[in-house]
């Protein structure tokens, strides 16, 4: 099973981020293990998600474990905001040659003690969101099951999009996500399971990252 | 069809207390909750008369000019504080616990059929 490692980089001042892209660029190419590496500029608008997000791919976990071995550089270590190590969760590729688009992820945290039901439903609903927002090419929500960082994450949601419009346009417009979804987020809502400090991030990507 | 969001929450609260909580809600929940673009349409009581031994019902029924208000409402942002985790609004409802037996919040759109 697809394992994957997501880190958050917030690149120390004086340190130019197209270098430090780089820097971490060259650093993956000595992973022996790894499947697939992105490693991306975050664009404007996003929150709690530094500057740079790496996201890197093993065929599984024993293949990341194989490939810990090479260590960051102490900078790109201190530089680390939060990881998040999962299998791929559920998912939908139908749309695997999608060129020069937007890989989208919300990274959050379920408030321990949230009933098993309630979190079937709220999974169930997440789920069916790419049924109603077309322009979600491709997903993944995958369960973590380990973290570092400001909260112990429990769920990565992963979209490709083919433009910035898709992302701003469709998906935050879309009334199945303001008027039904958004409660789970609410800090008004009764119904709110998700903790409010949570990493939404948008990279521009050559390729499709949901494979 | 009008763009307007509705947002309806149904506080039952606790027995006597029906007036208590309105007058609060209105003090302490509402001009923030303006403050954020919200538009305030009615407050309905039921059963329709305060009941002293038993809890009654309150509905407080908003509304916002159309679905990027609604995201400003929700996240902030423009000429207010980027509040994404929304720390500014928790207080009010964590205050008035005491208060509640259970609330909903619903959101809605008009339905009603063309003529």
């Amino acid at each position: 099973m697809t394992f994957a490692v997501l880190r958050s980089f917030a690149v120390p001042d004086g340190i130019n981020v197209d270098d430090f892209v780089a820097g971490l660029t060259e650093h993956a190419t000595r992973l022996s293990t790894l499947a697939h590496s992105f490693v991306g500029r975050t664009l404007p608008g996003g929150i709690n998600d530094g500057q740079v997000i790496w996201r890197a791919e093993f065929a599984s976990e024993a293949h990341y474990q194989v490939s810990r071995r090479a260590a960051m550089t102490s900078m790109q270590n201190e530089a680390c905001q939060d990881t998040v190590f999962y299998h791929l969760g559920r998912h939908a590729t139908p749309h695997p040659n999608l060129r020069n688009g937007i890989w989208r992820a919300l990274v959050f945290s379920v408030e321990p003690g949230t009933d098993r039901q309630v979190r079937a439903q709220f999974e169930a609903e997440m789920l069916a969101m790419p049924r109603h927002v077309t322009t979600i090419r491709n997903w993944s929500l995958s369960r973590v099951c380990a973290s570092q960082g400001a909260r112990p994450w429990s769920y990565v949601w992963e979209q490709d999009f083919d433009n910035l419009e898709g992302l701003h346009g469709q998906y935050m417009m879309h009334p199945i996500h303001w008027g039904s979804i958004d409660r789970w987020y609410d800090v008004e809502h009764p119904d709110r399971i998700v903790d409010g400090y949570l990493i939404h991030t948008a990279c521009a990507s050559a390729t499709a990252q949901i494979r | 069809m009008s763009d307007r969001v509705y947002i309806l929450d149904e506080i039952v609260v606790r027995p006597g207390c029906a007036r208590t909580y309105r007058d609060r809600y209105l003090t302490d929940y509402a001009p923030g909750a303006r403050g954020r673009g919200m538009h305030l349409e009615s407050v309905y009581l039921t059963p329709p008369l305060e009941l002293q031994e038993q809890s009654n019902t309150l509905h407080f029924l908003w509304s916002v000019a159309d679905v990027a208000a609604w995201w400003a409402m929700r996240l902030g942002g423009g000429d207010r504080p980027f509040d994404p985790a929304g720390t500014e609004k928790v207080g009010w409802w964590l205050e008035a616990e005491e208060l509640t037996v259970s609330r909903r919040r619903s959101v809605m759109i008009d339905f009603a059929p063309v003529p």
